[in-house]
This record gives structure tokens, C-alpha cells and sequence, in this order.
């Protein structure tokens, strides 16, 4: 459950006060188009807005807050121990990645444990072992793929889990480690990062602040480090599976087509919306499918003055 | 301002978002002065040529400046007497309309005797009342979507000393950059390009409206997604559609004010109709009114500096860009500044490189690396472009478009993209015999390809050197606050070359034309300002 009253956010401007109403929708909009990801249907949301400025920011941590609460697919205990020798694993070792190969079974103080001998990571552990226990299997997030982070970003990322945890119910820090990406904005790049380079969010009762995009874990390309968010040019943007996809304007809605499988929100001002929006989204609309809309909790409450929005789905191909 | 505050603000006011209308009632002579000029126009309509397309130009621009205006009518800002005659004069080739361009004269006869504008007095007190209650405003001059003589002044002179803190708002950059707590509109705003940002950007919490009785104001509805799947759509106050009370002529009208402004502007002798495009060099291009009263076609495609957004931000003394912005012609807007050139012939950049070239005692280096060019130019307009790619085709080599060849003919693209294309030109061009006498036509091609790479060279230090002297000109005209009006003459140091200057955009052609290449980057004054 997200606890978006908890969040609080400070400009330069406005000072340290409680989210707006419209940054909220926006943050709920981009959860639950998140949270209905994946599924046979294919969920299409264009918003018409006064102003789309730091919308895609705040849809895309709506996104993200939500995907934290996913299963982390680590590797449990019990197949930790069905996996063959010399199966290659990744896993984090005091905030440190590291990768190595699973080897013997072993046993100390009559608990059986297996050893893991290491390939990558810091200096002081190359060509060490080390026993992984039942106990101690979650703190070491095993993964069959590898991780995203760097130590210093796990650092970083350890502040964010603060901020992740006291806005989502069932937050699952295993998550940050992934390095899937949850969120494309497709949006001018130069352009968002100067209306969101001063945003700054904190939760009730705490003034430890974060950048927004720091929260985001937003970076330009896939290659540059922990990214559950990635920033696309519309001029530039390529295809990619991600679970949402942010197009952020009109430049970014003619890229519609390079994203087959995801759940798209489409952010346009109102002035944005000409005839060659209208007729795309009519087109996209035409394809629609009633019968496959999730009918619950459809987010239908608290839109800001002045928007207009619509969902449809059409079913995944 | 941070944008999130920005959009907070823009989410604000929507939420308590209030139109007012203000309508002048019972004053008869902008009632008569719409109800003739309308008759004007179904006349002329029915007559296509250079003099009623003026003659409509001007009627327009008269009435426009009566109902838009704030000044007192005797203003020499709306300079309605000049008009008047000018009107007058033109009128007598269409003897249907005399009657009714003499009832325009006498309507603006008594104007100029009763100079008192009832719109001053209304919108003087309505910014009387916004600055008692310290709301932030402005008023909107973007009242027509071409450009209407005086208008803008007028306000400036009528509100400016008064009320510094008033913004005027000329365009849609500047109303994009806005937040306010009212707006006034002193028009019905049907021919504003700012109306529906006006009423559904949410820069403003209350806007008030000044019109007219027969200026019939009616609000365009919001444009709504499409019907179908589910509808999410908050209260707020912008969304009512208002009724329309519009007549038949005025819709006539609007439609002229849309396409046939531009359509009487644009002249006969530079867009023909008919072109030849095989044997001749023809582009898409665009019509732009400049401040300083001229205009000039730029090519669709093309990129021109654009300094506005670098002038107001002055981030550009701390960290001076590698490259200067640029904008598409497509993309420009009113307010922007663009930079152009205004004496000399060619392009600056080759003026810049031929100076260079000239200190190295290279003077005939571009001449004579660029020889071929008017061979080449001679065999298109004789054989017809898709001729002559039918024959490089021949040979192995193809392009997009036979139009594309036009291209090599100018200063835009120096050579073929690789040299065995240009060999098999070359070749052509002996087949055809337009290479002079006795040449070889692989030496001949040899030589050239070497010396347009030595020529390509002395390019590439000209537009550094041009950057750098722009970007040190442009450094000393913020840091000293020089105010850039309609046009501001650059004088760039170490370059010699022609003058470069810094144009104010009035208006952007909606539509783009065929226009010959040769008039593209001409400056021109608008013989009907």
C-alpha cells in the first residue's frame, strides 16, 4: 500500500509543505498503471493537463515506489541448495557486489551451509570462500542475474530505503539491489532535468531530504549504474521491455509504437493537444478492448482541476 | 521561479479559474466601421489579384487597429488618416465597394474628431483595480495572429509609464512563462493566438474580457479525448463550452484573418505557382515577419540562431556554450530573435572563409575548387534534373530524389558525399560538354576533389571563428544590459565580412510555400507596412 500523505516535498520556492494534490495524482497514477503491469491487458492513459512540468517525475515514482513491493526473485534456501557446483551467483557481502561460483556443502556448529567461492569483488576477498547458511541467505540478496548497484550507490540507496519504506507498506529492500528497469520517460532530456534538479522529498516527521532523482534511481542510459528509471530522447529512444513507459509530450507520443508490451501513460498539456494527438490517441482508443479493463480501484478520485483523462486496454499481443 | 512551484501555481489557479466580460455597449461607430468593412470583404472576395489582396490588407488592418487599440483614436501610432487614404486610393479599381470604403471614411473621420476610446477607459480601470488589490497581471497584446500596425505600441504607450508592473504579453513565450493573478483580454480574443492557452494553460486565475458589443466574444470549447474506455475529469471552471453568436461574414471574415492575411502578404513575383522543378531549384519555405517591418523566406528545413532564451537567461556569462541555440523555421515563434544577414552576397560563412583564404594568397582557391558548380547548374536547367540522374544512375549511383541534385549547385553542400560519385558527375558533365575545352574529365575531378577538401578546411576555421566572435559579441551585449528592440546590428570583431544583425520575430507564415532558392535568406520590406 502506498502512503503517499506521507511524503513531503521542498523547492526553493515553496519551502519545506505536504505534496500538492496534482503531484499525488501523478504519483497514484503511476502506481497503479505499475501494479497492473504485465497482465493480458495493455493499459493506454493519456492525460491532458494545464501544465505537464515534473509530471513524468512524480508518475514514475509512483511507479517505482510500486515496484518495490515486487518479489525480488532472490534465490531462496532451497534452491540455493538444489544448484549444481560451480553455478555462477551474485550476491552482496556488506554492501560490497560480488560474484562467484557455488561450491561444497559444509557444516559448522551442526548447521549445514555452502560454500561460495569468489571471483569478483573487493581486493581483500579475491580468491577467498565463504559459507552461505539458511539464516543468513536473505542478507546476501543471491541472484542468478546480476545487480545493478555499486557499493557507493548501495550506500546511496540505503538512505533512499528509508524514504521507501515509510511511504510503502511491504516495501521489499531486495528490490532496490535488481537492476531492472521499471520506468522509461520518454521526455526532452535537457528540459526534465532542469524542472526536476530542484525537487527534494522527505516523509512526515523526518527533513532528511532527497533528490527526486536520486529517488528515481534515474539514469540516461542502462550501462550508467543502478537504473529503475531511464531517461529516453524522443529523437533518440529505442525499444526496450520495460513494465511502463512515460511519453512526455507530444515529440515523445510519436514513439508510441517502439513499446509493444508495456502500459503507457501519455502526458500532454492542453495546448499540446492538437489534431495529429487527437487522431493518433483516437486510433490507439479504436483498438480497445472494454471487457479486459481491471475494474477495481481504477483510479477514479482526487484528479487536479483541469485534467481530463481517459484508460483504455487493448489486449496484449 | 522552479518549475514544480510553477506548476503548483498553474494547478492553483485553474482550480479557481474566472472569466469576466467587460462589453462596451452603444458605441455606433465600431459597430458601423465592423458592419462595413465586413461588406468590403464580400466584395473583394470574389477578386483575386495583387491590389484587391492589398486593398483587403489594408481595411483589415484599419479596423483592427479601431476595435484592438486602447490609444485615442487620433493616435499617429494607428496611423488612420495614412490608411484612410491609402484605402481610398486603391478603392477606385473596384467601383462596388467605393460606396462602402467612403461610409469606412467617414466612420474614421469622426474617430479622428472624437479621438476618446472607450476601451482605455475600461481597461484603464480594471488595471486601476488590479493594482489596488496587488494581483500580479498583465494584458494581452497578441491580439491578431499576423501583425497589426501600432497595436503593441499602443498599449506600451497607453499603460507602460503608468503601470510598470504590468506585463505585456506579445506572445506565446512570454504568456508560457507567466503565472498571474489576472489577465485582461482587450479584445473578443477570436483572433489571438493565445486564447486557448488563455483559457485552459492556466496562467491566470481570472480573466477579464474588453469588447466590443459586435466583437460577439465566444470561447472555444476544450478539445476532449476520445469517446470510449474510462473518462477521468476533474471540476474545474474552464471546461463549459460558450455558445457562438458569430454571423456568417464574420466567419467569411475569420477565414481571411486566417489564411488570406498571409496568402496577401506573400508576394506574387517570389512564390509562382508553376514551377518547373526539374529545371529549376525550388524549396519548401516559410514567410517571416520581422519587427523592423521586412520579411524573409527561410527553407522549411533550415536552421537559424535563435538568441531569446540566451539573452533573458544570462546563465551564458558564467559558462559560455560550445554552439549557439538553433532553431527550426518550423519551430520559430513570435518574440524570438534570430540572427541574419543584412549586407554583403552569399553566404556569411563563405564571405568569412574567402577573407581567410585571401590572407594565404588563396584567393581563387573557392572559385576555382567550385568551378563545376555552374556546369552543373547549366545541365540541369538545360536537361532537366531527373535526366541527370537518370544518367548517374546509369553509372551505378543513386539518390533519394532527382531534386536533391539542385543541392551540389549551391553553397549548402560543397561535393558529393564520396569521390568516385563525384568522378562519374564530372563525367556527365564532359559527356554532355560543358567542361571546358581540352579538360580531362578524371584529372579534371581529381584536382577538384583535392581542392574543395583544402576549400571544406578554410569553411571549418571560418565558422569557428564567426562562433567565437558571435559569442564574445553577444557576452559584451548582455554584460553591458544593451537593450535588443526590432533589429540590433552586430559587429563582429576580427571577421570581415558583411554585417550580421538580430531580427525580432513579428509572424510566422502558418503555411509553407514553394519559393525559388535563390530568394531564400532575402530580406525584403513589406511594402504594405
Amino acid at each position: 500500500m502506498l502512503k503517499v500523505d506521507r511524503i513531503q516535498v521542498q523547492t526553493e520556492e515553496l519551502g519545506l509543505q505536504r505534496l500538492p494534490g496534482w503531484a499525488k495524482s501523478m504519483i497514484l497514477i503511476g502506481w497503479w498503471m505499475r501494479k497492473h503491469s504485465g497482465g493480458s491487458a495493455r493499459l493506454f492513459m493519456p492525460f491532458l493537463l494545464p501544465a505537464r512540468y515534473c509530471c513524468s517525475a512524480f508518475c514514475g515514482l509512483g511507479s517505482l515506489l510500486n515496484s518495490l513491493t515486487k518479489d525480488a526473485e532472490t534465490v531462496t534456501w532451497n534452491e540455493f541448495e538444489s544448484l549444481e557446483n560451480n553455478t555462477r551467483i551474485y550476491f552482496v557481502h556488506y554492501g560490497d557486489l560480488m560474484e562467484g561460483t557455488v561450491g561444497a556443502f559444509t557444516e559448522v556448529n551442526r548447521e549445514r551451509g555452502r560454500q561460495v567461492y569468489v571471483e569478483k569483488g573487493p581486493k581483500k576477498y579475491q580468491d577467498s570462500s565463504l559459507s552461505i547458511f539458511p539464516d543468513y541467505i536473505q542478507k546476501y540478496h543471491v541472484s542468478l542475474t546480476p545487480h545493478a548497484a555499486t557499493k557507493r550507490q548501495t550506500k546511496k540507496l540505503s538512505k533512499a530505503a528509508f524514504f521507501y519504506k515509510e511511504t510503502v507498506e511491504g516495501f521489499n529492500e531486495a528490490c532496490i539491489d535488481k537492476g531492472d528497469v521499471e520506468t522509461l520517460i520518454v521526455s526532452n532530456k535537457a528540459a526534465w532535468d532542469r524542472q526536476n534538479e530542484n525537487i527534494s522529498l522527505t516523509y512526515k516527521g523526518k527533513t532528511h531530504l532527497q533528490k527526486i532523482t536520486q529517488l528515481l534511481m534515474k539514469s540516461d542510459n542502462v550501462d550508467s549504474g543502478p537504473s529503475k528509471t531511464l531517461l529516453q530522447s524522443p529523437k533518440t529512444a529505442q525499444s526496450m521491455e520495460v513494465p511502463l513507459v512515460i511519453l512526455d509530450g507530444p515529440d515523445a507520443l510519436q514513439n508510441w509504437q517502439l513499446f509493444t508490451h508495456a502500459n503507457i501513460i501519455i502526458l500532454l498539456s492542453h495546448t499540446e493537444y492538437d489534431q495529429e494527438a487527437m487522431d493518433l490517441i483516437s486510433m490507439l482508443a479504436s483498438c480497445r478492448d472494454e471487457s479486459i479493463i481491471p475494474d477495481k480501484h481504477t483510479p477514479n478520485s482526487g484528479f487536479p482541476p483541469g485534467c481530463e483523462s481517459m484508460l483504455f486496454a487493448v489486449q496484449q499481443t | 521561479m522552479d518549475m514544480f512551484s510553477f506548476t503548483t501555481g498553474v494547478f492553483k489557479n485553474t482550480a479557481r479559474f474566472e472569466i469576466r466580460k467587460h462589453i462596451i455597449r452603444d458605441f455606433s461607430p465600431v459597430n458601423e466601421l465592423i458592419r462595413e468593412t465586413r461588406n468590403c470583404f464580400q466584395e473583394l472576395n470574389t477578386v483575386e489579384d495583387d491590389s484587391a489582396g492589398k486593398l483587403k490588407w489594408l481595411i483589415w488592418n484599419m479596423r483592427q487597429s479601431v476595435v484592438l487599440s486602447i490609444s485615442p483614436f487620433s493616435s499617429p501610432l494607428l496611423r488612420i488618416k495614412e490608411t484612410i487614404h491609402e484605402i481610398e486610393h486603391l478603392a477606385k479599381y473596384f467601383p462596388n465597394i467605393v460606396e462602402n470604403t467612403d461610409r469606412v471614411r467617414k466612420i474614421a473621420q469622426f474617430l479622428l474628431e472624437n479621438p476618446e476610446n472607450p476601451k482605455r477607459k475600461k481597461v484603464g480601470a480594471l488595471i486601476e483595480k488590479a493594482v489596488e488589490n496587488d494581483m500580479e497581471h498583465g494584458i494581452v497584446t497578441a491580439l491578431t495572429r499576423g501583425w497589426t500596425q501600432g497595436l503593441e505600441d499602443s498599449y506600451i504607450s497607453e499603460i507602460g509609464d503608468d503601470d510598470p508592473t504590468c506585463l505585456f504579453i506579445s506572445s506565446a513565450k512570454i504568456l508560457n512563462n507567466s503565472l498571474l493573478d489576472n489577465i485582461i483580454l482587450p479584445s473578443d480574443g477570436r483572433h489571438s493566438p493565445l486564447m486557448y492557452s488563455l483559457l485552459f494553460g492556466g496562467h491566470t486565475a481570472q480573466l477579464d474580457i474588453v469588447a466590443y458589443e459586435n466583437e460577439q466574444v465566444r470561447l472555444p470549447p476544450k478539445r476532449s479525448l476520445p469517446k470510449g474506455g474510462k473518462h477521468f475529469k476533474a471540476q474545474d471552471a474552464t471546461g463549459q463550452p460558450v455558445g457562438s453568436t458569430q454571423t456568417d461574414e464574420d466567419v467569411r471574415t475569420d477565414d481571411w484573418e486566417q489564411t488570406g492575411f498571409w496568402s496577401s502578404l506573400r508576394p506574387a513575383s517570389v512564390v509562382k505557382q508553376n514551377f518547373n522543378r526539374d529545371q529549376q531549384y525550388v524549396v519548401r519555405a516559410r514567410m517571416i515577419l520581422l519587427a523592423d517591418k521586412s520579411y524573409v523566406f527561410l527553407k522549411e528545413d533550415q536552421k537559424v540562431i535563435e538568441l531569446s532564451d540566451l539573452i533573458e537567461s544570462r546563465g551564458f556569462l558564467d559558462e559560455k556554450p560550445k554552439t549557439f541555440p538553433r532553431s527550426a523555421t518550423s519551430d520559430l515563434e513570435v518574440e524570438d530573435m534570430i540572427v541574419l544577414r543584412t549586407s554583403g552576397s552569399g553566404t556569411y560563412l563563405d564571405e568569412v572563409a574567402n577573407s581567410l583564404m585571401q590572407k594565404d594568397n588563396l584567393s581563387d582557391l573557392g572559385s576555382t575548387a567550385l568551378e563545376w558548380k555552374p556546369f552543373l547548374k547549366t545541365a540541369l536547367e538545360t536537361h532537366g534534373s531527373s535526366r541527370i540522374l537518370e544518367l548517374l544512375r546509369s553509372r551505378g549511383f543513386d539518390l533519394c530524389a532527382h531534386q536533391y541534385l539542385w543541392t551540389w549547385t549551391t553553397d549548402e553542400v560543397i561535393s558529393p558525399g564520396t569521390d568516385s560519385k563525384f568522378y562519374e558527375l564530372i563525367a556527365i558533365l564532359d559527356d554532355l560538354g560543358y567542361l571546358p575545352p581540352g579538360s580531362d574529365p578524371l584529372e579534371y575531378a581529381a584536382s577538384k576533389w583535392q581542392l574543395m577538401k583544402k576549400f571544406k578546411e578554410y569553411r571549418h576555421k571560418a565558422g569557428s571563428q564567426i562562433r567565437t566572435s558571435l559569442m564574445n559579441e553577444m557576452k559584451r551585449i548582455i554584460e553591458n544590459g544593451v537593450r535588443i528592440g526590432d533589429r540590433f546590428d552586430l559587429s563582429l570583431k576580427g571577421v570581415s565580412a558583411g554585417t550580421l544583425s538580430i531580427f525580432r520575430v513579428v509572424g510566422v507564415d502558418p503555411e509553407t510555400v514553394d519559393v525559388p532558392y535563390s530568394d531564400i535568406g532575402i530580406l525584403r520590406k513589406m511594402d504594405a507596412f
